[in-house]
């Protein structure tokens, strides 16, 4: 018989756009992770390759929602805004104002930017096709302290009570910040200044640490007893922290360096908050990275690479790698034997059987399909599917799409709370 | 050649092979005897002992054996290394098939993880996670499935050996003599015939719960990594047709849970209690039905405790094959006074199935059948073998009323394709009281645990039942125990609680539940049934977190 659970609701998180930086002009940088891993594209073109003074955001879809919707209007597909202004820019001679001063002017002279690539020649239009990833949003939102749902399958108890004060981290990556917030009343508790570009952020499962990846070379320790940062490791300089998984006993965390060149996974020795060791990754730009629920096999997303590697912790070695069409996420059934991985290009779930790694099933369920969630009862998954502005419910029993639940915009990040 | 490595071979069959490289399944490194999930707290492989790994191309198509000493590391292109850090020792294969190792590993190999690795000609398997330790014991079975009837002989008054069944049982105060693997490593070579009287770690052994005297411990000079256990029946043990067998070594690693068959005057067993013994062991069709209400406290990890109850109606029918080593889990009850243990792969309170070595056929015995009571007439349909009669809350489809009132109620169903029509009376009594539920929170793996209830309806049995699984390592146990007559409490002892997994700290990683279990029976007869049962049955349980 199958479970059901009684009363849940999908909070669909939003946000808008990623800053690329032009500052390893000319070589292209490096696809860009976004808070979930998502890869921003590159969108490789004079206006980003000239200017290596200052940042621009790209928005990245049509849409407006959160707080950087600029002048209230939908944005055109994939423009580029002026950090500072807010403003479109680039245009050959344009004129960048920043409170009401001109902060910069397009160099039309730097007209060589846009006919290479990172190898000096014409520039491959990969990339610039690729489809539109998600754009970066708050993600990786934790309860602390863990959700009590009980332990079997018949009951999910409402229990948002926010007397208890359950609360939640996530990164708030244009402003260098994660913030802290109340689950229920999502009022915010804390706003936690952390190494620049952050991306994701995990609790430990004693709920004294949120531990923060930050692009820009650094691993944060949030004390969440006094919302602080306690400790920063500084990795070295080629090393880019992306994606996190903290193992289920505390004991260590995997963190993914989100680059081309010596791609790598981090084992984090978590109570003494140093990096243990370095695993070395096949492929270029590993962006997350997902422990099977024993915590001995990685389960590691390469976007661009089209395939999830399956990484044996304790050696390193590569136990399998999965063909899958820009995999973005994955999340286990909780005696890990079976696996789904969303895909977001072809807008699909597979589901993976864990012994032989074979694929059970490809579930379309709507373009984008990014974020997902698996009831506490593991009877239902949930894919956000950001391409189609809608949310997705399979039901894990007899993999079949139960439904899609068309949004009002993209969804971005997908969590299941109980009802009040 | 050691005969009951034979029994071993016959499990792990079902990987098929679908990649080209060597490829070992999740979780698939265990204990050649026991094949107890990694998860539990008798997972783990034990230095010197024969231990088994299931996955797909790890050798040839057809099963091939070691002969003779000294033995190699490599056997038909296949080799396996045990790696910790910069450390690598070879395990011994004694039988490669392309879905099944069964190696030993070596007395030096490192203690505490250690990486498993296949090499089938030259290709290399993935490595797989492995908790080394000094001694774990796994007890080999008669029908090779890790659970059920021991591979236990009894040795005869003329020193001769009899394989012990269910039509051959031993005699208290009987020596008998039994196999298993994981009692340590030894000083001398692996790769020789091991000398008897080693390794000389402790072992305990309990038969129905009593401690019995061992006589022996040690390899068997036959083979590398088996172990021979010989000890006395005590007088007092209990007799039946499977009365569990638990060893312990070093006073703190606990062997499966198996069986043995003793009966007073040794021969074919009995088990007066339990009215389908005969049709278990000689084969036949065997019917149950249970009107049963389901009361169950979960307090774990919730803010608001919440009681889910709800009244079913189950029907199973099924063809059991008989034989002298049958076991099917469950129904093969432990004699009163005495706990059956279940361990495996999978979730048990899940979509996880105990292991069953014994290949019943399951029969159409219907599924239309009208139940009336004190709470009127219902028709229900089952699916699954079960249909809701009612609940106290509107979940699972359920009538939103709870039906089971004390009071006599009468099933009667159309039948099916092999199992006729019945009609059966069932007297449902008023449920007995557990009196220290709400106290039975955290429950100690280490201490004995007494569970009290008052109130149990006359000529009801009571057993109690406990399960924890480890879902992070997709592995469970279950103890069953069942009380004796009249008794008002039951104490479970420490070494049937330490099978048991430990439930980790965040509650939706474990199921640990007990339940306080009346029931009684009224014949159930109906055409193309042997022996039936048709019971009342009330499960009182309460979430609860062994620790």
């Amino acid at each position: 018989m199958k479970r059901k659970i009684l009363s849940v609701a999908a909070v669909i998180l939003m946000s808008s756009q990623v800053r690329v930086s032009g500052a390893d002009c000319p070589n292209p940088p490096p696809p860009f992770p976004d808070q979930k891993g998502s890869p921003v594209p590159i969108h490789w073109n004079a206006d980003m390759c000239e200017d290596d003074l200052h940042w621009h955001y790209v928005i990245i879809n049509r849409y407006q929602v959160g707080p950087f919707t600029f002048g209230g209007k939908a944005a055109d597909k994939n423009p580029y805004y002026d950090q500072d202004s807010g403003k479109k820019c680039c245009n050959k001679g344009e004129i960048v104002f920043m409170n009401g001063a001109a902060v910069k002017a397009h160099d039309s002279s730097k007209s060589d930017c846009p006919s290479t690539n990172e190898s000096g020649g014409p520039q491959n239009t990969a990339n610039s096709m690729a489809p539109d990833p998600p754009p970066p949003l708050p993600y990786r939102t934790f309860a602390i302290p863990p959700l009590t749902f009980g332990d079997a399958a018949l009951t999910f108890v409402p229990q948002c009570n926010a007397a208890a004060g359950p609360t939640a981290f996530h990164v708030v990556h244009l402003d260098d910040v994660v913030t802290r917030i109340n689950q229920c009343t999502e009022a915010t508790i804390a706003a936690i200044k952390v190494p620049s570009n952050p991306l994701e952020v995990q609790v430990t499962p004693d709920a004294k640490w949120a531990i923060v990846t930050s692009y820009d070379n650094a691993i944060s320790f949030i004390d969440t007893s006094t919302n602080q940062v306690a400790k920063v490791i500084q990795t070295d300089f080629d090393t880019f922290p992306s994606g996190i998984s903290i193992s289920p006993d505390g004991s260590f965390a995997l963190v993914t360096s989100y680059i081309d060149n010596n791609p790598a996974l981090l084992v984090i020795d978590v109570p003494n908050q140093a990096i243990k060791s370095r695993i070395p990754l096949p492929l270029a730009f590993p962006q997350s990275v997902f422990l099977n629920p024993d915590a001995t096999l990685a389960w590691v997303t390469y976007p661009f690479g089209g395939a999830v590697e399956v990484v044996d912790v304790m050696t390193g070695n590569i136990n399998q790698s999965i063909p899958v069409t820009q995999p973005l996420h994955v999340v286990f059934n909780a005696t890990g034997t079976v696996a789904y991985i969303s895909s977001q290009g072809p807008g699909s779930v597979l589901v993976v059987d864990t012994t032989t790694y074979s694929i059970l099933k490809n579930i379309p369920t709507g373009l984008g399909a990014s974020d997902l969630q698996l009831s506490p009862d593991g009877g239902i998954l949930t894919v956000g599917n950001w391409q189609g502005n809608s949310i997705s419910e399979i039901d894990t029993y007899d993999l079949t799409l139960i439904k899609t639940i068309p949004l009002g915009g993209p969804p971005i990040g997908v969590a299941l709370v109980p009802i009040q | 050649m050691c005969p009951v490595k034979l029994a071993v071979l016959f499990c792990g069959a079902s990987a098929a092979l679908h990649a080209q490289l060597p490829a070992i399944h999740l979780h698939g490194v265990v204990n050649s005897a026991s094949f107890l999930a990694p998860g539990l707290p008798a997972g783990s492989i034990a230095q010197g002992s024969i231990f088994t790994i299931f996955g797909s191309a790890l050798g040839p198509a057809a099963g091939v054996q070691v002969s003779s000493f000294p033995l190699g590391n490599t056997l038909s292109g296949v080799s396996i290394t045990v790696t910790q850090g910069s450390t690598v020792v070879n395990a011994i294969p004694l039988y490669v098939r392309q879905d099944q190792i069964n190696a030993l590993m070596p007395s030096n190999a490192p203690l505490g993880w250690v990486s498993v690795r296949v090499t089938h000609n030259n290709a290399f398997s993935n490595p797989s996670p492995v908790y080394v330790v000094h001694d774990s014991p796994g007890i080999y079975t008669s029908t090779g499935s890790g659970g059920g009837e021991a591979a236990v002989s009894n040795v005869e008054t003329n020193g001769t050996l009899t394989p012990n069944s269910n039509k051959a049982s031993a005699k208290p105060g009987q020596t008998v003599q039994m196999f298993l693997t994981g009692l340590g490593p030894i000083t001398t070579p692996d790769n020789q015939a091991p000398p008897a009287n080693s390794p000389t770690t402790p072992v305990e052994v309990w038969v129905g719960g009593i401690s019995a005297t061992v006589t022996y411990s040690g390899r068997s000079p036959c083979c590398s990594g088996l172990d021979q256990f010989d000890f006395v029946i005590p007088n007092n043990a209990p007799t039946g047709c499977w009365v569990p067998i638990q060893i312990r070594t070093t006073k703190a690693n606990l062997s499966n849970g198996v069986s043995m068959a003793i009966a007073a005057k040794g021969g074919a067993c009995g088990d007066p209690e339990n009215p389908l013994t005969s049709g278990i062991v000689n084969g036949g069709a065997i019917g149950e039905l249970w009107l049963t209400r389901s009361a169950v406290h979960q307090d774990v990890g919730l803010t608001n405790p919440i009681d889910i109850i709800g009244d079913t109606l189950d029907y199973i029918a099924q063809k059991q094959p008989g034989g002298p080593f049958v076991s099917p889990p469950m129904l093969a009850a432990p004699p009163p006074g005495t706990c059956a243990l279940y361990g495996g792969i999978g979730d048990y309170w899940g979509t996880g199935k105990l292991a069953d070595a014994t290949s019943f056929t399951a029969l159409d015995a219907g599924s239309a059948f009208t139940v009336n009571g004190p709470g009127g007439k219902q028709t229900v349909s089952l699916a699954f073998n079960t249909a809701p009669l009612g609940s106290q809350m509107p979940i699972w489809q359920q009538p939103n009323t709870l039906y089971l009132a004390p009071g006599n109620y009468t099933v009667s169903g159309t039948g099916g394709a092999d199992v006729g029509g019945i009609n059966v009376s069932i007297p449902v009594a008023a449920p007995l009281t557990w009196t220290n539920r709400d106290q039975t929170t955290n429950v100690s793996r280490s201490q004995p645990l007494t569970v009290s209830w008052s109130g149990a309806p006359s000529g009801h049995g009571v057993a109690i039942l406990g399960e924890n699984s480890d879902l992070r390592t997709n592995s469970s146990a279950v103890f069953y125990c069942v009380a004796p007559a009249g008794a008002t409490s039951f104490t479970i002892p420490p070494q049937v609680l330490a099978f048991i997994p430990p439930s980790r700290p965040n509650p939706l990683d474990s199921t640990g539940i007990i339940f306080v279990i009346s029931s009684s029976s009224v014949s159930l007869s109906a055409k193309g049934l042997d022996v039936g049962l048709a019971s009342s049955t009330y499960k009182t349980g309460k979430t609860v977190v062994f620790q």
